[in-house]
């Protein structure tokens, strides 16, 4: 299978979970502080201002995605959450808190986080790290350029 | 703007040829500036929509007392979770330390004895009315009310109630006593 073709099965992945995050936290925004919060790990001061945030950058990155408009910059982003949002699942499960992912928003509320999410969250890194390395793909709205920034 | 060629070598719209170090750094300057726009759109855009949201958070929590004057008429139905008036649980945690306010189950009497908030009082009687303890509280104590879940609307409507009848500082705790006992904060009995 051709880089390309990876690329773009990759990009359509990240672009549908991406948005499918993104909505569900958007709808609850409370909820998903919350979630936050129950990790232990983000200050309080700053709980309520990532929650606002970090689901529009979500969704903007899966748009981003599905429609091949700045990949590699959506992928820069996207690498960074995955990368953040794994190191707090794996710190939580060292830990053994018991908590909600909070990785969907609030309705997901029967989804604990356990080894399963883990792995889920380590396969989307490596997908956002390809996007990052190997931005070129088909039916993109972009240019071919040298790198699809 | 550098392309690639065919045959895959740097060329500009002008038809030179890049250095691949000039390149590379012109090629980072470009991804961490589309990465800096597509962040600043998403600050902007969840502005607008905390904004115009009936659940709107505040961008640095502070505790807010109530402090519109008291509308007369009927007790207030309020559909939606009282969030702008509301406390976090790590925030009503702190309350909870610092023994400043008292908290209100706003449950049934029943599952108030099932489990409540460590020191909390019940709101309601066996047969369901307002407990008079709670209405002889000083009307400037701060007062954390709370339901179940974040589904319910028992302590919106609680906390309404109370600030109709002239309390002055009523918060809700935001998504109730589940929330509360997730973050294992104090409840009694002691699971």
């Amino acid at each position: 299978m051709q880089k390309s073709s990876v690329s773009l099965i990759a990009r359509m992945i990240l672009g549908v979970v991406f948005i499918a995050a993104a909505v569900g936290k958007i709808t609850d925004v409370p909820a998903f502080a919350n979630a936050i919060h129950h990790y232990r790990v983000v200050p309080p001061e700053i709980v309520n201002p990532v929650a606002i945030v970090l689901p529009w950058l979500e969704l903007f990155c899966g748009l981003c995605f599905l429609a091949g408009f700045w990949v590699r910059s959506a992928a820069f982003w996207a690498s960074m959450m995955t990368v953040i949002f794994t190191a707090l699942v794996g710190a939580a499960l060292y830990k053994g808190v018991d908590i909600t992912c909070g990785c969907f928003g609030a309705s997901e509320s029967a989804q604990k986080i356990g080894v399963e999410k883990l792995a889920q969250n380590i396969g989307l890194v490596v997908l956002s790290l390809w996007m990052m390395i190997f931005p070129l793909s088909p039916l993109s709205i972009e240019k071919k350029t040298a790198a699809t920034s | 703007m550098p392309a690639l060629s065919d045959s895959g070598k740097l060329i500009t719209v002008e038809g030179g040829v890049v250095s691949p170090s000039h390149f590379y750094m012109w090629n980072m300057g470009r991804l961490f500036f589309r990465a800096a726009i597509i962040l600043f759109i998403s600050v902007i855009a969840g502005a607008v929509a905390n904004y115009f949201s009936p659940q709107s958070l505040a961008w640095v929590f502070e505790v807010k007392p109530v402090s519109e004057p008291l509308a007369p008429g009927p007790m207030m139905v309020m559909p939606l979770p009282d969030v702008k008036n509301g406390l976090y649980p790590h925030q009503a945690l702190e309350e909870l330390k610092k023994k400043k306010a008292v908290f209100i189950d706003a449950r049934s009497l029943s599952d108030f004895d099932v489990v409540h908030i460590k020191g909390a009082m019940p709101g309601l009687t066996a047969d369901g009315a307002v407990n008079p303890d709670v209405l002889k509280l000083p009307m400037a104590q701060r007062l954390i009310v709370y339901c179940s879940s974040v589904q319910c609307t028992a302590s919106a409507k609680y906390a309404e109630m109370l600030r109709q009848r002239g309390f002055k500082d009523v918060q809700v705790l935001i998504h109730g006593i589940d929330a509360w006992k997730q973050a294992r904060y104090p409840v009694t009995p002691q699971p």
